[in-house]
């Protein structure tokens, strides 16, 4: 946009373009307000507190956007906190089922397929009078000399060859049929030596691991290999003392951020304190793929007003914590967080809480709707946009 | 029931659906208002009768097939000639047919049994109310938006006219999506059916239109320079297909002049919705002027106030009458201005570019008619017309085109004669330009050794005829 | 002529010599280890013709026995001769529309599918967008100021590379489980 020797005094004329980060570290330009209300759409952070020119910020994004206080020590006593949380998944391991439709399609593009295909050509694979030869032979035989393993009974070269469609309640695409028939079809009906094999002498195929654990069946919510086809979520729980008892509340693992760490650090830090170290996982970017925000209590305001502000009970927890540490500010009762949470996922091993630093007492791997039935509102609604199609 | 009328019952039934058929659909469809069928008409009994374009009959199991069905599949199948014959007779059709008569019967074709088929039907009409509720909430919003003020946007009314046309629009769209994948729909369209007040039909037969005749018709426009000679600027958005004495015509054909002795039936297509006001005109655009040694034009035909919609389908130019208000059942709607004049081209003289316009009226509004035929039935009139002034004269728009061409044949000078046309006695010819230049010299070793010094030569060289030398 | 053939006779094998038509099958010489003379061959032969494929009668009717391979190469050829392949399809009327309807609503299931992976992806995207601009406005922990939590986020390092996925996460997914499932009993 700005030709070079135009930057420098573009810097010296006015605040509105430069770069964010030559306008925190110069001196000379203080933080004015059109720079946040003018240039960034979004940057209503000071916009709040100060009066801003034009009011182009939309209502609503206020209401979700931070506050900041307006004094200039406020970087000594800031308004938030800030932590770093990371939501653990183990993606799909299975491909989904297929609809009926998809079955359906398949079969009925298999058919069409035979129609338009050379025929097979048994000499190419199978060499005369061998083992395999006798065993294509007794297999052929049994499908009514059709080579297709998964079609059904359909002859694509024979007078019937046009009635290719199955009728409605056919079974023929489902894909346990399709299982079935390529399990008998692998089954060696011929020994080595060439004589067919009794069916008692046979030895059947390894059958494939059903779709469905155990785990599955038990519902077992803290193994993984359950839901093998959904993405899993890892929440941990801690008991929070809320006027007097104890609350369990479920969230991702967070952990405050050090000043010398970046989110990614701090992270993997609380990844290995809280669920220990035995766990093949890897972080996947270092940006947060999700944020949550906790208003902060201002100075004056009374703890009614801001009811809505403690909209779950483990802020009450941190603003317990906080009074006993005797951490205050001027201007900010009780202070506020903001969670930025990265996204991680697990290959190998298991989560284990015990002895962890921040108090976990129990873990689950939960699919995104069971996410939705144990997780404070608030913090569904702040994550939920980063899950996956399933 | 006893067994012999279990073994002739199939026959029967499909006899019965066979005449059936014959007799109700194939006589109600006259070939003529097949016009955008690609496929050969077929008498589908049960398929081509259903009305339910919406609906998701529930799809039937295979027990449409097994019950009361006296031949077996097996033996549809694999059975011989023969034993087959007794169950179902060979004048049903072929073998394939007759096992599908044995397997379906009378089911609807949207009932028919077959797995993938009723999955992907049950998705399309999944699609199909999805895209339904959309319309209602497009209607709703529409609704909402006519309501508010226009003083409460910033853009005014203007503002609140274009969003609601573009949200129109897009209801329209929707309504097109949600019938596209429709069999039915399409099966009805093929066969000539289909309902063109409905935005589906209109939105096929466009897209078909626009697949071949419509490249046709605006090449015709310009290899015969119909832009700019007649308009400057032209892009047809309806069809117009020719007939002249019951003979389709290609656009641009070079016809005899008995068969243009009378005037054209039209057969158009307008494909969006409403009923409009149409003008025909229809003007030759090289008539030879030899005192200038120019081209001229001359109308030939005009018709006015022909009322159209998109069920229309054909306009007789023979049967309109001269009258504007007298209307009985013989005659179109609209009424004539200026008579047939046979189409002709004098002896010579190169084709004549005959073009067909159509025009649209702006508004819906009728011309007046004594002032046309004031204005351009008159010898001068016709000579003076021109479709560009008429155009910006009566605020028309030109919509229609089609196009033929006329020569001098061995019927021109009859015809002409039948309408008491004078000239057919003239012949153009094309005048020769003799060369500005002066003769060349005759060069080369042949033109020297004609001189008479060479005369010992002459027996050995050509002699150049008219090549003097003194 | 004769003496080169004699003397190649004379080693008793035929085989390195005549692979002059590969489908003619060698004749059948009487073998004479002892003798070191040259053998007295008829010159009009069969056999002797036939190897050194003069003999036009017998390359015409081609009755000889061929070798396996060329036959099978034969067949292969003869599968895919434009007689065996299958022609077109074609479809009556019903049979069209039926497969019309199908591949409609397959090309809409498609869309479907598709419009909804995209829908995904711009929600997480729109998900870290939201995410990042909190971050760049936000200034901590302790003294550090505004944003240098969210260059450190945007740093490249290490990020890109070999190392930068780890090989594991490349599994794909399949349609049935391994024999276990998971491993839960991985160590560091």
């Amino acid at each position: 946009m700005l030709s070079a020797p135009s930057r420098g005094a573009a810097l010296l004329r006015s605040s509105q373009r430069v770069c964010l980060q030559c306008a925190r570290t110069s001196t000379t330009i203080t933080r004015a307000a059109p720079l946040a209300a003018g240039r960034r759409y979004f940057a209503s952070a000071e916009a709040v507190a100060t009066p801003p020119p034009s009011s182009q910020t939309p209502p609503t994004q206020q209401q979700t956007r931070t506050k900041t206080a307006t004094s200039p020590q406020q970087s000594q006593s800031p308004a938030y906190r800030i932590k770093s949380g990371i939501i653990l998944t183990r993606p799909p391991l299975l491909t989904r089922e297929q609809t009926p439709f998809e079955s359906a399609f398949y079969l009925y593009q298999k058919r069409l397929n035979e129609r338009l295909t050379a025929p097979f050509r048994k000499d190419f694979y199978f060499k005369k009078d061998t083992a395999s030869d006798l065993d294509w032979k007794i297999k052929l035989k049994e499908r009514h000399g059709v080579p297709a393993k998964d079609i059904g009974r359909y002859n694509p070269r024979g007078r019937m060859a046009w009635n290719d469609e199955v009728l409605t309640g056919s079974t023929t695409s489902s894909p346990e049929n399709v299982l079935e028939a390529l399990l008998a079809d692998a089954e060696a009906r011929v020994s080595e030596d060439g004589e067919i094999m009794a069916p008692e002498e046979r030895v059947p195929v390894e059958r494939p691991v059903p779709r469905k654990t155990e785990a599955d069946e038990k519902n077992d919510v803290r193994r993984l290999d359950r839901a093998l086809d959904r993405t899993l979520y890892l929440v941990v729980k801690r008991e929070v003392e809320v006027g007097g008892k104890k609350e369990a509340i479920w969230g991702f693992p967070t952990g405050l951020v050090h000043t010398e760490e970046g989110l990614h650090e701090t992270t993997a830090r609380v990844l290995a304190e809280a669920a220990g170290v035995n766990m093949n996982t890897w972080i996947v970017g270092r940006v947060p793929v999700a944020h949550q925000i906790v208003q902060p209590i201002e100075k004056g305001e009374k703890p009614e007003e801001s009811k809505e502000k403690l909209f779950y009970l483990e802020y009450l927890k941190e603003q317990a914590d906080l009074k006993a540490r005797g951490v205050k500010s001027e201007q900010v009762e009780e202070r506020g967080e903001k969670i930025f949470y990265l996204k991680g996922r697990i290959m190998a091993g298991q989560a284990d809480l015990k002895g962890n630093k921040h108090g976990y007492t129990d873990f689950q791997w939960l699919t995104q709707e069971e996410l939705k039935e144990v997780l404070p509102e608030k913090t569904f609604k702040s994550v939920r946009n980063m899950f996956d199609l399933r | 029931m006893t067994r012999s009328q279990q073994v002739a019952r199939p026959i029967v039934r499909s006899l019965r659906q066979a005449t059936t058929s014959t007799s109700a659909a194939c006589q109600s469809q006259p070939l003529a208002i097949r016009q955008f069928s690609s496929t050969p008409n077929r008498c589908d009994g049960p398929t081509t009768t259903t009305t339910n374009t919406s609906g998701t009959p529930a799809a039937p199991g295979p027990e449409v097939l097994a019950p009361k069905k006296t031949p077996p599949i097996s033996l549809v199948k694999q059975g011989t000639e023969e034993e087959l014959a007794k169950y179902l007779s060979p004048e049903l059709g072929s073998r394939r047919r007759r096992a599908a008569l044995a397997t379906t019967g009378d089911v609807p074709f949207e009932q028919l049994p077959y797995q993938c088929f009723q999955e992907a039907r049950k998705i399309l009409a999944q699609d199909r109310e999805e895209k339904i509720s959309k319309i209602i909430a497009e209607t709703a919003k529409i609704k909402r938006l006519e309501a508010t003020d226009a003083s409460t946007f910033r853009g005014g009314e203007e503002y609140k006219q274009k969003r609601l046309e573009s949200m129109r629009n897009h209801v329209e769209e929707l309504k097109i999506l949600a019938d596209i994948n429709d069999p039915l729909v399409k099966r009805r369209f093929e066969d000539g059916m289909g309902d063109m007040n409905k935005p589906i039909y209109r939105y096929l037969a466009e897209r078909k239109w626009r697949s071949m005749d419509y490249k046709i018709i605006t090449q015709r426009v310009n290899q015969f320079h119909i832009i700019p000679d007649v308009l400057p600027a032209f892009d047809p958005t309806m069809d117009v297909k020719m007939t002249f004495r019951g003979y389709k015509v290609a656009p641009g054909a070079i016809l005899d002049s008995l068969d243009t002795e009378v005037p054209p039936t039209l057969r158009m297509q307008v494909f969006d919705k409403g009923e409009r006001m149409l003008s025909v005109v229809v003007l030759d655009s090289d008539v030879p002027d030899p005192e200038s040694d120019t081209f001229r034009r001359r109308l030939h035909f005009m018709a006015t106030n022909v009322s159209w919609d998109p069920t229309s389908k054909s306009l007789n130019l023979n049967r309109l009458n001269a009258g504007s208000s007298s209307a009985s059942g013989n005659t179109e709607t609209g009424s004539l201005a200026v008579s047939w004049l046979p189409p002709f081209a004098q002896k010579g003289a190169p084709y004549h570019r005959l073009s067909v316009f159509v025009l649209e009226h702006a508004d819906n509004k009728p011309l007046d008619v004594a002032k046309l035929k004031e204005l351009y039935d008159s010898e001068v009139g016709r000579q003076k017309f021109s479709v560009k002034s008429f155009r910006d004269k009566f605020n028309l728009t030109p919509v229609g085109f089609n196009i033929f061409r006329t020569v001098w044949d061995e019927h021109t000078a009859e015809v002409m004669a039948r309408h008491n046309i004078p000239g057919a006695d003239i012949e153009f010819k094309q005048q020769r330009i003799t060369s500005l230049k002066p003769p060349r010299k005759a060069k080369g070793w042949e033109a020297k050794r004609q001189k008479p010094k060479y005369r010992s030569l002459w027996k050995y060289t050509k002699r150049i005829k008219g090549l003097k030398f003194k | 002529m004769s003496s080169t053939l004699t003397t190649a006779l004379r080693g008793l094998r035929l085989t390195p010599f005549l692979p002059i038509r590969p489908s003619v099958t060698l004749p059948s010489i009487p073998s004479r280890p002892l003798s070191t003379t040259s053998v007295p061959l008829n010159k009009m032969s069969p056999q002797y013709l036939a190897a050194k494929g003069l003999n036009k009668k017998s390359k015409a009717k081609n009755n000889a026995p061929r070798q396996p391979n060329f036959i099978n190469m034969l067949r292969h050829l003869a599968v895919l001769s434009p007689r065996r392949i299958p022609a077109p399809l074609r479809m009556a009327r019903n049979r069209y529309l039926r497969h019309w309807t199908i591949h409609r609503a397959w090309l809409m299931y498609r869309r479907k599918e598709r419009e909804a992976r995209e829908k995904v992806w711009m929600r997480q995207y729109q998900s870290m967008n939201h995410a990042c601009e909190e971050l760049r406005l936000t200034s901590g922990p302790g003294s550090r100021d505004e944003g240098s939590l969210f260059r450190t986020a945007l740093e490249k390092w290490g990020v890109y590379g070999l190392k930068g996925v780890p090989i594991e996460y490349t599994r794909a997914q399949t349609e049935t489980p391994a024999r276990v499932a998971w491993n839960h009993d991985w160590k560091r």
